[in-house]
């Protein structure tokens, strides 16, 4: 029995030997071809008629910000990181039938066009020249009708679950063609931000669908949304195209996770990333109860 | 209507195909047949491929796989009596002269070869190679377990699989997994049978070791193109292992003591030449190990592998058969009693995952010309996750159980022709994401039942071995019919198999085939990394069954004066509604899978290259492959046609046993591949979310699998050393070895990391590429022996 209890501590010891001994292989360098820099471009129709574009440059997989030791400095350091991929000296107009402009800098990597006209139906197109870099791009959209709430009510749940607010609406949905549809909420009022930095406090989210599980006309969603807020709240909704509502898809789907498929995303942006719209949205304040 | 209409109509077709087959009349005719069992000597193992031939005759037989063989003599023979010689690798020729004025029923038994008798074994071999030579098969290989006991394995563990994928054409997946890819197909598209029953899963710690004991294995064929009619169900190869019978003769047992695990098996007679039994266990103490050490590693495998085998007669014998294994992992953690209640935890996760398969068979000799083998087969695979926090709990289950009824027939029609036919039904039972909660998680995922898909197929087949010009041209064509039905949907398909062998000479022929195969169950997995939970689902109205196509085309040289086969092959395949997830696609616990499946076209051609040894002090083979593999999907990469995966251009292996004396015998490895293609992170943006309230950062991908990463290469080396001399009874002998002896990793992804390097200025930290690797340098060893 001793024998055997020897015999088999030798052998535990023999492993754990050889565990240790065993080698990790270092691994591999290899070499992988960036993707060539280009504009990122990337646009906000808001309810005011006001038209933003943002415009940036893609970068390298290999650039990331630098981790700092106290984590509450994480988003002024990724905004500094982010700032250096902003354009901020390019020439962007916008040519249609009723518009024909050179868009306002209102921020580093934020161009507007302050009046822009509700055309159902006009196509415009973009056109974007960064000067330091030669990048150009364009892109052409066309412009859907607005599309707004038939009823809306908002109920915060109790106890527990007080930070979950539900959302019940009904939307005018034509009975044409599929459309597909674009729902932001805002706990505070639409915050006014330079539209292009990280934010810790950003109380906000948003939702894309289509109404093809719907009966024609007659689309009515109750969605839930995690939202501190106040007595009221803002809800927008915009009426999009299915390429663009493809693309919001593509981003929801992507990320770096193990279990993830890698995702190729559309783009209607020549030359470039990005997704040129200009979807208009409806808008209503909303009383929680 | 349609579909029940079809549905009895091909209940009925099967039930009078089966019916017929099953009482059909004695069959004979007025030629002499010499047909019986070719068995090993000392055990009583039926010998598959062993070959039988009249001497001085071009006229030759093998046997089946379950030793039987038919013999017609050719009625020009005149001769009162002839020589029949029987003869196979590692044994003693027999030869004995028969009379031809009557058939006869002759049981042989071949006694194993010593080392010594160096001639018989080349002898034997160049029969073999001979029969390589001289058979219509082209893209299988067969070889029996005992071939591969000098090869290196990772940590000591012989394993049936890795060793397959030494050979062209058939190559691994990444390391630590069991996946294996055959001619550019997926790695769902093998079927692997464990006595006739499918393995759903083959590999112990996410294929770090095979589920195959190799101590209980007898043999195993490979078929990778030219498949014969009687295999279906995947597109891409069939593996079919052959457990052994257990020896009849005397008792026995065979054991190893290796670090990682141990392994026993007890073999014998329960009536002698009657009946035997055959009972092998195995079970990993690594987490012993680690206790050993301090440490923690909660996990082990284990496996279990029985067989019952009774004679009732000459002519009827029943097998029973099966396999169970799991892999378990259980890890507990927990504090209590804290002044500060929430420093308070319970945490457990746990993970199981098995296999059980039992097969009944039932082999039958009508008469010297028709043979059968019928099996019930049941295969069950399972696995658990469950997980507990505190008062929360989650567990997620998935099953498969298949019930199948298997008949095939060997009608040895006359020494031209040999006719195999039969059929299939599988009932197969899916209960994907099976899902129960508790606690405050229930309200994130709800429990659910999960769906519960059961679908069917049923298969028939026949086909003829002819020799069309005696001794020049020889050809195998067949067809088989299959179908599937799940819910509404009745999918059929007509699957015709045709190889043909054309003799230049004594020692070489050209060989060329076409095979169809259809696939109707698939296992969903990401593109970027298959895992033993991925599931399994049938087709359905909206994922159609895949379809394969493929041609090939071989050039076979016996090099008897090197007792080694030259094999040249080169191959086409076709294969369409192949399957894949949609970009972007969540695979964690999703049960919609169905809305993420995209479907589309392959193809995938080669040319590959094997020179093999079996005997001599040197025995070993060189293979070489070069092939491409692409797909093409309107919904991936934009329509544009992408590589494969695994589309390794090339493939290169060389495996060498020497015997350095009569104690030690060196064997290695040395593998080359070129790197598996990936899809890389190749850039990133910054995006406003959609309510501009912040930024998102999107990640670039290259084009669907266009990187490739770094090849690999790798060799491993195994010394086997007996001692000086052996005991009558007890026979033992160590393996040393190595896996990976120079520690160069073979990657299996591309990730980004961060670096830090110092330099004159301070450190920098920078992200750059690399490609880790699984396993490095490994040694370990075992004892192996075995008791009379």
């Amino acid at each position: 029995m001793k024998q055997l209890i020897n015999v088999k501590n030798i052998l535990l010891y023999s492993l754990a030997l050889v565990l240790l001994v065993a080698c990790e292989p270092e691994p591999l360098d290899i070499d992988v071809p960036q993707t060539t820099p280009k504009l990122v471009v990337y646009s906000q129709a808001l309810p005011d008629q006001a038209l933003i574009v943002t415009l940036s440059k893609s970068f390298s997989a290999l650039s990331a910000p630098n981790e700092p030791e106290d984590t509450t400095q994480q988003d002024s350091i990724n905004n500094v990181f982010l700032n250096q991929f902003l354009v901020d000296s390019a020439i962007v107009t916008i040519n249609g039938a009723d518009y024909n402009d050179t868009l306002i800098r209102l921020a580093k990597g934020v161009y507007a066009a302050p009046f822009f006209p509700y055309t159902p139906g006009n196509s415009y197109q973009l056109s974007a020249y960064d000067p330091a870099t030669n990048f150009f791009v364009t892109s052409v959209t066309t412009t859907l009708p607005i599309v707004g709430f038939d009823s809306i009510s908002a109920n915060r749940q109790t106890g527990r679950d007080s930070m979950y607010l539900t959302l019940d609406y009904k939307i005018d949905d034509p009975i044409d063609a599929e459309n597909y549809y674009l729902i932001n909420v805002y706990g505070d009022s639409i915050p006014e931000s330079n539209f292009f930095s990280f934010t810790d406090d950003a109380n906000a989210n948003s939702v894309a669908f289509s109404d093809r599980e719907y009966p024609k006309g007659k689309l009515q969603r109750e969605d839930e949304f995690e939202l501190f807020s106040g007595d009221s709240i803002v809800v927008t909704v915009t009426n999009i195209s299915k390429a663009y509502f493809e693309y919001i898809e593509a981003r929801d789907r992507s990320g770096n996770s193990f279990l993830s498929e890698p995702i190729s995303f559309p783009t209607n942006v020549n030359n470039g990333f990005g997704y040129f719209n200009i979807h208009f949205p409806s808008t209503q304040i909303v009383r929680v109860r | 209507m349609f579909l029940k209409t079809n549905q009895r109509g091909l209940q009925l077709a099967v039930f009078l195909f089966f019916g017929f087959f099953f009482l059909m009349p004695r069959i004979s005719s007025a030629q002499i047949t010499i047909s019986g069992k070719i068995s090993d000597q000392e055990n009583g193992e039926d010998l598959f491929m062993a070959n039988v031939y009249l001497q001085d005759y071009y006229t030759s037989a093998t046997t089946n796989e379950y030793g039987f063989f038919s013999l017609t003599v050719p009625s020009k023979i005149k001769s009162p009596t002839v020589n029949i010689i029987f003869s196979y690798i590692g044994f003693k020729s027999d030869t004995i002269t028969v009379s031809t004025d009557k058939s006869q029923r002759i049981d042989i038994l071949l006694a194993p070869a010593s080392v010594e008798i160096k001639e018989v074994q080349i002898s034997a071999e160049a029969t073999r190679n001979q029969e390589m030579v001289r058979s219509t098969q082209v893209g299988a290989i067969h070889m029996r377990v005992s071939e591969l006991k000098d090869l290196p394995t990772i940590a000591g563990e012989k394993d049936v699989i890795k060793s397959m994928q030494l050979l062209p054409g058939i190559a691994g997946g990444t390391e630590g997994t069991s996946d294996f890819f055959v001619r550019g197909g997926d790695g769902d598209q093998n079927l692997v049978l464990l006595d006739e029953a499918t393995v759903y899963n083959v590999g112990h710690l996410f294929g770090f070791f095979s589920v195959f004991n190799s101590d209980a294995l007898k043999d195993v064929t490979v078929y990778k193109g030219g498949f014969p009619s009687y295999y279906g169900g995947r597109l891409s190869s069939i593996m079919d292992i052959k457990q052994k019978e257990g020896n009849q003769k005397g008792w026995e047992a065979t054991g190893g003591i290796g670090l990682i695990s141990s392994r026993l098996t007890v073999e014998g007679p329960l009536i002698k030449d009657k009946a035997s039994v055959l009972l092998a266990g195995r079970r990993t103490y690594i987490d012993k190990v680690f206790s050993a050490v301090g440490s923690t590693l909660p996990y082990y495998f284990y496996d279990f592998n029985w067989k019952l085998n009774y004679k009732l007669n000459e002519n009827n014998r029943i097998f029973y058969s099966g396999y169970l294994g799991d892999d378990v992992l259980d890890f507990s953690e927990s504090s209590s009693g804290n002044e500060d209640e929430e420093e308070n935890f319970d945490f457990n996760f746990g993970f199981n995952l098995g296999n059980i398969t039992h097969t009944i068979r039932w082999n039958h000799i009508y008469n010297e010309k028709l043979f059968s083998n019928i099996s019930f087969v049941t295969t069950s695979f399972n696995y658990d996750i469950s997980g507990k926090i505190d008062s929360n709990n989650l567990l997620v289950r998935s099953k498969i159980r298949d019930y199948a009824v298997k008949a095939k027939y060997n009608y040895y029609r006359n020494e031209r022709s040999t006719i195999n036919f039969g059929g299939e039904i599988i009932q197969h039972a899916f209960r994907p994401n099976i899902i129960s909660t508790s606690g405050e998680i229930s309200e994130f995922l709800e429990s659910k039942k999960g769906q519960v898909i059961d679908f069917q197929e049923v298969a028939l087949f026949a086909n003829d071995d002819y020799d069309v010009i005696e001794h020049i041209l020889k050809v195998n064509y067949g067809l088989r019919f299959s179908s599937a039905i799940t819910g509404d949907e009745f999918y059929t398909g007509l699957e015709p198999r045709i190889s043909a062998r054309y003799t230049l000479n004594e020692v070489s022929s050209i060989k060329a085939s076409y095979s169809r195969m259809k696939q109707y169950m698939h296992r969903v997995s990401s593109s970027t990394v298959s895992l033993p939970t991925d599931l399994w689902y049938p087709v359905t109205g909206n994922i159609k069954p895949q379809t394969s196509n493929q041609v090939s085309t071989g050039y076979f040289l016996n090099l008897p004066k090197w007792k080694s086969l030259f094999s040249a092959e080169v191959f086409y395949k076709n294969m369409s509604n192949l399957i894949e997830y949609r970009e972007g696609s969540n695979l964690l616990l999703n049960d919609e899978f169905e809305k993420d499946l995209v479907q589309g076209e392959g193809r995938a051609y080669g040319l590959e290259l094997l020179l093999k040894k079996d005997q001599g002090k040197l025995r070993g083979w060189i293979g070489y492959t070069l092939s491409k593999s692409e797909r093409e999907f309107d919904q991936l990469n934009g329509g544009k046609t992408f590589p494969a995966k695994y589309d390794r251009r090339h493939d290169f292996s060389i495996v060498a046993s020497y015997d350095l004396s009569k104690r030690i015998t060196v064997g290695s490895v040395w593998v080359y591949s070129s790197g598996a293609k990936f899809t890389a992170q190749v850039g990133q943006y910054f995006v406003p979310n959609l309510s501009l309230t912040g930024v998102e950062r999107i990640p670039l991908y290259s084009d669907r699998n266009a990187v490739s990463m770094s090849p690999s290469h790798r060799l491993d080396l195994n010394f086997t050393i007996r001692p000086k001399r052996e005991r009558e009874r007890w026979h033992g002998e160590w393996q040393i070895g190595c896996y990976n002896l120079y520690n160069r990793a073979t990657p299996f992804r591309i990730e980004i990391q961060t670096e830090s390097k110092q330099t004159a200025t301070g450190e920098e930290i920078s992200q750059v590429y690399k490609q880790p690797g699984l396993f490095g340098f490994i040694p370990y060893f075992t004892y192996n022996f075995k008791f009379k």
